[in-house]
């Protein structure tokens, strides 16, 4: 008996992903990423949050490397003086952990209600005539409402304590129609393979089925989406922060930065917003093409030659 | 196809009820109608006596009721910031957007066809390749980063392009503030229209392309090829017409992400449409405006996803003849 | 007899991931003018592939990389996509299996039938419509002229297949390459499409490559069958001599397991074993792994075809004793 490990170093997954010289790229530049992110207290050179240590003389400097520039602060400093380095580097962080949590959320949510209505008839209807509707808004728009709304029920003030998993739950909210559909679409086609049909002659109750027989089943599709909707929910709350329903200035994510930053590039401070944005779309984009790797690896219905 | 355009128009009723509905809560629980109307000086007799007239005590449902009659009316309530009806802030603002939105849907539908196509047909081509690697860098751009970045480029950088604003406006029958007439309202226009395509053209490439291989791998392609029939022909014909139905569908969804985009752009390029006054009127707690800005969306986007479900069913000859049995 | 397609040395390829397969080996085939033969095999067998590359519509990623295909005194093998063009729905027109996949949903059969017209005919569009309007009579469909505007699912599986027919017949092709034309159906039309098929052979005196898996079809329909085991021909004779006195050890097994041989037991005939798979051929024989006859030749030599007393070709090194 091969252990787990044994089976997936020796998998087709592994070998066909480790030949695909995308893929092993992004993945390698996706793990530098998120290394950096999270070890930021220890590596990055400043501590953007310790006001203490922001002088704003230091206001407004260009990268070490242009003229003006101080070797002090690699990438410059913004309109306080904060290191730019350190400060997208912390800004790294909560992106990914907003991503990342909105995922488990949306997941999570979608999941259930996938299920539930792909089983049970009476729930199907009103369920997905939800998640279309909602969908049909597109899930930027709701959590563009959902955040004016919170915006004007909580006011600006108390917002901070609260922001990332306010955040989280907002883009959570916005987004789990994707995996219920998903799922539902898994779970009603399992439904018909004959193996549930058999598993019901034997007599096992319909939420056994539904674990464990069907759920395994529907997670390769989920896990598809998964990698996309994690760039997206990046996505989501670049653009919420953009307007201001997301992250404050003081606890800044990428897409607060940028909107800092934007504008500065009028007065010739480019790299205040510039910087910030290059690493989004970095980050975006290699999670993006893991994520179309990933689709394409599990969907080989078509010939790609 | 009548029960199927009945039942269609029924669920865009209900769709809409509960907009009304949750714009309305949210009207009812945040905003001060009485601010909205008279501005905060005034004394608390005065104000109780507003609230009376105004009938702000009634039972929730009287007020919703009278809600939906007014908004019928085309009365959505007084934004407190302009001290004009709502409606008619929105109605100022909206030729601005119904532009930009115009030209970015023009310059999708245009160049997303050929370069989708293209790509389908010459999959391994360097142009095809080069194709698709935009496309993946461009979905991976949020609205507002490439709208910065475009105005970095153009308009910091080379001074081509203004960078922000409408630019000279022409009044077409008394009430369209076009800037389409004019040089100068067209150079503001090119970079926002842009900036706005720049997630959906990607997009629709991504999936005219996706949905044209997977055509032209069936068998009836595979039968028109064995008929004789001529290139061309099989390509737009036979395959095209076969991405349409699909291509369609999803399209009519995205609407709603253009909307949600038309808010950045406004917002990056300072383009006084109804996005930025939506946002705008978050800032400035100017609750029935954005309320207001929420009902009409929600409007819209009912309307127009009706008409496109109405619009597949009569492209569709499957659905069609199924609506007749 | 005058010859209409000589097949000579056939080869097509495909290379996939993992590695180079060879799925026509070295097929050689005559079609007299008129002439119908039937191609029978596994699924697998490569008899597909073989109808494709008659007209050159292999799917990607396969390749003819030999032998040649002589029509018409061209060489089709030669011919760029234009020259293809114009044989293919002219003068070699193909059936697919289920024509439910192969009309165009989104187009009328009207479309799809003067396209076809229109595509190799210089003819006003409503003698096209005269055109289609006499080929679907005489595959028997009521109301033609009502058909035109309809859309395939419209119609019942029978039905489909009879336009699709009626398609082929358009340009009054010399050769008609008919794919399992009946899998797809029902077990009581099938019998019709087929007699239709013959019916329309004789009378318009074309040629007819009946592929298929279904050995009692191809003995009613076909005067020559040629029998495919992995990609080569194993043995090529007259219908009724095949059937009633197969020579090779697979066609052989083949007649045996047909349910009316199995003669009152309760279970059919089997040949044992697989088909080796086309990645992984056996050096010799092919058919060698499953053989109850073979020697130790068939092992490391490949039979070629050899021509028995009898006018059957059989490739098999036990078989050229002649029994």
């Amino acid at each position: 008996m091969r252990t787990r490990w044994q089976r997936f170093k020796e998998s087709y997954m592994l070998y066909s992903f480790l030949r695909d010289p995308i893929a092993v790229t992004c993945f390698a530049i996706l793990a530098v990423l998120v290394f950096s992110a999270f070890a930021a207290p220890v590596i990055a050179p400043h501590d953007p949050y310790d006001t203490t240590t922001i002088n704003i003389m230091n206001a407004q400097l260009p990268p070490a490397w242009e003229q003006g520039g101080n070797a002090d602060f690699l990438l410059g400093t913004d309109a306080q003086g904060r290191d730019m380095l350190s400060t997208m580097l912390y800004g790294m962080r909560v992106s990914i952990l907003i991503g990342v949590g909105a995922v488990c959320l949306q997941a999570f949510l979608g999941i259930v209600v996938g299920l539930l209505s792909g089983y049970i008839k009476r729930l199907d209807n009103i369920l997905m005539r939800i998640a279309d509707v909602q969908l049909s808004f597109s899930t930027y728009m709701v959590a563009i409402f959902i955040g004016a709304i919170v915006q004007a029920a909580f006011g600006v003030a108390g917002y901070d304590e609260v922001a990332v998993p306010l955040i989280i739950v907002i883009i959570g909210l916005a987004e789990w129609p994707q995996y219920a559909r998903t799922v539902r679409a898994s779970v009603m086609a399992e439904r018909k393979k004959e193996y549930v049909e058999a598993a019901r002659v034997i007599g096992l109750s319909k939420t056994r089925i539904m674990w464990r027989h069907i759920l395994p089943n529907t997670l390769s599709p989920v896990l598809v989406i998964s990698t996309v909707q994690v760039a997206n929910a990046i996505m989501s709350e670049a653009a919420l922060s953009f307007l201001g329903l997301g992250m404050p200035v003081t606890k800044p994510s990428l897409g607060s930065l940028i909107t800092a930053g934007f504008e500065y590039i009028f007065s010739g401070s480019w790299w205040i917003t510039i910087f910030p944005g290059i690493l989004l779309v970095t980050l975006i984009l290699v999670i993006n093409l893991l994520g179309d790797w990933v689709r394409d690896f599990l969907n080989p219905k078509l010939y790609k030659g | 196809m009548f029960a199927f355009t009945v039942k269609r128009i029924l669920q865009a009723v209900i769709v809409m009820l509960i907009i009304s509905f949750i714009g309305f809560a949210i009207k009812h629980n945040f905003g001060d109608p009485v601010r909205d109307l008279v501005g905060q000086r005034v004394t608390a007799a005065e104000r109780a006596q507003i609230r009376e007239r105004l009938g702000l005590n009634d039972p929730f449902p009287v007020q919703y009721v009278r809600f939906l009659r007014d908004a019928l009316h085309g009365n959505l309530g007084q934004s407190y910031f302009f001290k004009k009806p709502a409606t008619e802030v929105i109605v100022k603002k909206a030729p601005a957007t119904l532009e930009l939105v115009f030209c970015a849907a023009l310059i999708i539908v245009v160049l997303s066809i050929p370069l989708g196509i293209y790509s389908a047909i010459r999959p391994k081509s360097l142009f095809s390749k080069l194709i698709m690697g935009g496309s993946i860098v461009g979905v991976s751009m949020p609205v507002f980063l490439t709208a910065i970045l475009l105005i970095y480029i153009f308009s910091v950088e080379l001074h081509w392009l203004p960078s922000y604003g409408r630019g000279e406006t022409v009044l077409l029958f008394g009430w369209w503030d076009t800037g389409m007439l004019t040089a100068d309202g067209l150079k503001h226009l090119i970079m926002p229209s842009i900036a706005l395509s720049s997630i959906m053209l990607p997009l629709f490439i991504r999936l005219i392309r996706s949905e044209m291989m997977e055509v032209l791998e069936s068998e009836y392609v595979k039968f028109a090829w064995a008929k004789g029939i001529k290139p061309w022909r099989v390509w737009i014909i036979h395959a095209f017409k076969n991405t349409l139905l699909p291509v369609i569908t999803v399209g009519g969804v995205q609407l709603g992400i253009m909307v949600a985009f038309t808010i950045l752009t406004e917002t990056v390029f300072q383009w006084q449409g109804m996005g930025s006054m939506f946002i705008e009127s978050v800032e400035r707690s100017d609750t029935s405006l954005m309320v207001a800005y929420l009902v009409f969306v929600g409007i819209v986007f009912v309307l127009v996803n009706t008409l496109v479900d109405i619009i597949y069913g009569l492209v569709n000859p499957m659905v069609r003849v199924a609506g007749r049995q | 007899m005058e010859k209409l397609i000589d097949i000579e040395n056939l080869r097509v390829d495909f290379e996939l991931r993992s590695g180079r397969v060879r799925a026509v080996r070295d097929v050689s085939l005559v079609i007299n003018k008129g002439e119908r033969l039937g191609i029978v095999g596994e699924s697998g067998a490569g008899k597909s592939v073989l109808g494709f590359s008659l007209i050159n519509l292999i799917s990607k990623p396969g390749r003819i990389t030999g032998g040649q295909i002589l029509f018409d005194g061209r060489d089709l093998t030669k011919l760029n996509d234009d020259q293809m063009r114009h044989i293919r729905g002219n003068d070699i027109s193909m059936i697919f299996q289920d024509p439910m996949m192969t009309l165009n949903p989104v187009l009328t059969i009207g479309t799809q039938m003067k396209e076809t017209i229109l595509a190799h005919m210089k003819v006003s569009a409503k003698e096209a419509e005269a055109i289609c309007l006499d080929k679907l009579r005489k595959v028997y469909i009521p109301s033609p002229e009502k058909r035109l505007k309809q859309y395939p699912h419209e119609f019942s599986g029978g039905m489909r297949q009879r336009i699709v027919i009626a398609i082929s017949l358009l340009t009054s092709p010399k050769l008609i390459i008919a794919d399992e034309p009946t899998t797809a159906l029902d077990v009581t039309i099938q019998a019709e499409i087929m007699d239709l098929l013959l019916e329309l052979c004789e009378k318009e005196n074309m040629g007819l490559i009946l592929i298929t898996h279904d050995l009692a079809v191809v003995s009613e329909v076909t005067q020559r069958i040629a029998v495919l085991y992995a990609g080569k021909v194993i043995e090529l004779g007259a219908a009724d001599q095949l059937i009633t006195n197969p020579q090779h050890p697979y066609t052989k097994g083949l007649i045996q397991a047909l349910p009316q041989m199995a003669g009152g037991e309760r279970r059919l005939n089997q040949i044992p074993g697989m088909m080796p798979s086309l990645l992984n051929m056996p050096k010799g024989c092919p058919f060698e792994p499953r053989c109850t006859i073979c020697s130790e030749r068939c092992k490391t030599e490949i039979p070629k075809l050899h021509e028995l007393e009898c006018g059957t070709q059989v490739a098999c090194f036990k078989c050229e004793g002649g029994e």
